[in-house]
């Protein structure tokens, strides 16, 4: 089981360049071998190791880091400190035509990068062939790089990455790019890549194709390492991680708490308990707790929405609603919908509320819910219907 | 790997600079040929320059003599100033050895200028007179100080543009200094007896000099200066490759 890279420790900051004299400082500092303050940390305490055969995944929010990670792990870019060490050829595929001058064709792109790759003269012009070939991209082979569609790109940097045949492929999410054609042929070289040994660095934020191809997965956040392990176990922990912050309380604009306003939103099941699981045909209540300043009670509008489509909406006066006192400035309203009708699938019960004459909207609190059943119907909601 | 790419910077280079024009590469020979035109006329028929040391020889010749290894140097050191910020498309996105680029787009320019040189000593060995031609081959030496010192310069350069972006503009302002500061347009013997020995701390008095001396003057040849030379462009060298290996992490960061 070789160890094909290793990383310790390291750390990458970009330094404070705004002003002329900010570089030449940071010059000197670099020259004496002093240590830089301040900047942007975007890297810190990453300590991984990718093992022959067994791909890596990394995962995590925009802006987390992957991406820098993957350029030092290539030796593009230079970390700020801690050490990194690589046994074997690694081929990249790293953000569209990386490295491809604009100016020169394709063809001489290919020299170019066959040529940094360290591809040996012997062969060479064989090798380009069946580059140009694997990319398929006709004519345009010998025009300027800068004429190419964005798919046509990554058709040429793939081709390059078939013929090095690297003992580690790495690839940030750029299959992503280009034609189902040539996305079927880029699997294919990639399965049989791995099926002959080959490792595999993959950025994504596809959990399928992390779980499907790699072993192991790190998930990088704001440039630290959150979790690392089994890929199964690190993508389902990162997916519910996300998934749960969209499940709370979520509270538009900025609330004025000396107005109307709804404290508290809760949906109930028959039992009266908090659940954001419903089944069809069962009883759903939905009790909301407005806060009045004046001791009045405030009306309040309701609405059921799925996926940005209003299913419901009403407002309190329709039903000449009195919510109950709770306390000096707090009434509660409570909504009964007896057998529900509204069929499987994830909706957001939104309630604002409004000022007693119930003619202004004044905040705005939703709360997901997910209804359940084993009814095959389909469509939002189940009418009434006799058959015969 | 490294001789690959230099082969391909390299290639780069001389397309990048001279192909793409009309005049291709023949424009290495018109240029210099237009301004030596033009000093010639300046210089020896407007103002009547003369060159004590060699009278019969004439203004041109010495002239010649001088012009094609300073272009050789000074457009070397000038275009490698920004090798590395023109390599924005590369920086961050390929593993490549900054070094390369540099060194190769210097060798360029150096051969095609001396290859322009070599066409003007051929003309002179058959047109002027009192030409020592035998002493040709010994040139090699100077040219060699002169590529070696455009390198160590050249790298320093590079990188220090890098983060300093006025190193070009500054540059290119101390190359005409340096320019009249050694002796291409006029000779030494007419320099006032102060400035004779302030030039001689110019590191290119030395190479242009012994061309000079070893072909169209009767006088020995300064091989302790050339000795002296040599030695402090190596340290040069040295502490060049030092800084730019020093820098080179941290490009991506300031580029």
């Amino acid at each position: 089981m070789s160890t094909l890279i290793k990383i310790k420790n390291i750390a990458k900051t970009y330094p404070n360049i705004n002003t002329a004299g900010n570089r030449m400082k940071s010059l000197f500092l670099l020259l004496f071998n002093k240590k830089l303050v301040g900047g942007n940390s975007v890297l810190k305490d990453i300590n991984l190791k990718i093992i022959k055969g067994e791909s890596l995944a990394i995962i995590g929010k925009n802006g987390a880091g992957k991406s820098t990670l993957l350029k030092i792990i290539c030796g593009v870019i230079k970390s700020t400190s801690g050490s990194i060490s690589v046994t074997g050829k690694i081929g990249a595929l790293l953000e569209l035509g990386s490295g491809f001058h604009p100016e020169y064709t394709g063809r001489e792109n290919l020299k170019m990068s066959a040529a940094l790759a360290g591809l040996p003269r012997k062969n060479l012009d064989s090798k380009i062939t069946k580059m140009i070939e694997f990319a398929d991209i006709g004519e345009y082979i010998d025009q300027p790089v800068k004429n190419y569609s964005s798919g046509m790109v990554v058709r040429l940097g793939f081709s390059i990455v078939t013929v090095t045949n690297p003992d580690i492929l790495i690839t940030d999410e750029v299959l992503a790019v280009g034609d189902t054609d040539f996305q079927r042929k880029c699997i294919a070289w990639i399965d049989s890549y791995l099926k002959n040994g080959g490792t595999l660095l993959l950025v994504s934020h596809s959990i399928y194709h992390v779980q499907k191809l790699c072993k192991h997965a790190i998930w990088l956040e704001n440039g630290r390492i959150k979790k690392q392990g089994d890929s199964f176990a690190v993508s389902q922990e990162y997916q519910s991680f996300y998934e749960k912050s969209e499940g709370d309380v979520v509270v538009s604009g900025d609330k004025d708490i000396t107005n109307y306003h709804i404290d508290d939103l809760r949906i109930l099941n028959v039992n009266l308990d908090e659940t954001p699981l419903i089944d069809t045909y069962e009883d759903l209540i939905i009790k909301v707790k407005v806060f009045s300043p004046d001791g009045r009670a405030p009306g309040m509008a309701l609405g059921i929405v799925r996926k940005d489509i209003p299913i419901y909406g009403t407002i309190s006066e329709t039903h000449k609603a009195k919510p109950t006192k709770i306390s000096l400035h707090h009434f509660e309203y409570t909504i009964k919908f007896k057998n529900l009708k509204l069929l499987p699938a994830d909706y957001t019960v939104k309630a604002h509320a409004m000022d007693p004459e119930c003619l202004r909207l004044i905040d705005d609190v939703e709360k997901p819910l997910r209804v359940h059943s084993k009814t095959t119907d389909m469509g939002v909601v189940e009418l009434d219907s006799e058959w015969s | 790997m490294n001789l690959e790419l230099f082969n391909y910077f390299f290639k780069r280079e001389i397309k990048d600079k001279y192909l793409g024009n009309i005049a291709g590469i023949s424009w290495v020979f018109i240029q210099p040929i237009i301004t030596l035109t033009i000093y010639w006329i300046v210089f020896d028929k407007i103002f009547g320059q003369r060159i004590p040391e060699a009278e019969e020889i004439g203004f041109i010749v010495y002239l010649a003599l001088g012009f094609w290894p300073w272009m050789a140097f000074s457009e070397a050191v000038v275009r490698s100033i920004t090798m590395v910020t023109d390599k924005k498309d590369l920086i961050g996105k390929i593993d490549v050895d900054f070094k390369i680029p540099v060194v190769a787009s210097i060798s360029a320019s150096f051969s095609l200028n001396i290859i322009g040189y070599i066409v003007v000593l051929i003309g002179l060995v058959l047109f002027a007179n009192k030409f020592y031609y035998l002493n040709l081959p010994l040139l090699i030496i100077p040219i060699i100080q002169l590529y070696v010192l455009a390198i160590a310069l050249g790298l320093f350069l590079a990188s220090l543009q890098v983060f300093i972006r006025d190193t070009l503009q500054f540059m290119t302002t101390i190359m005409t200094l340096w320019f009249f500061m050694t002796p291409i347009i006029y000779s030494e013997s007419i320099l006032p007896d102060g400035y004779k020995t302030i030039i001689q701390f110019n590191p290119i008095y030395t190479p242009i000099t012994f061309i000079h001396k070893a072909l169209i003057m009767d006088s020995s040849l300064p091989w302790y200066q050339m000795g002296v030379l040599s030695f402090s462009i190596l340290i040069f060298l040295f502490f060049s490759i030092k800084i730019f290996n020093k820098l080179s992490p941290s490009f991506d960061e300031y580029i």
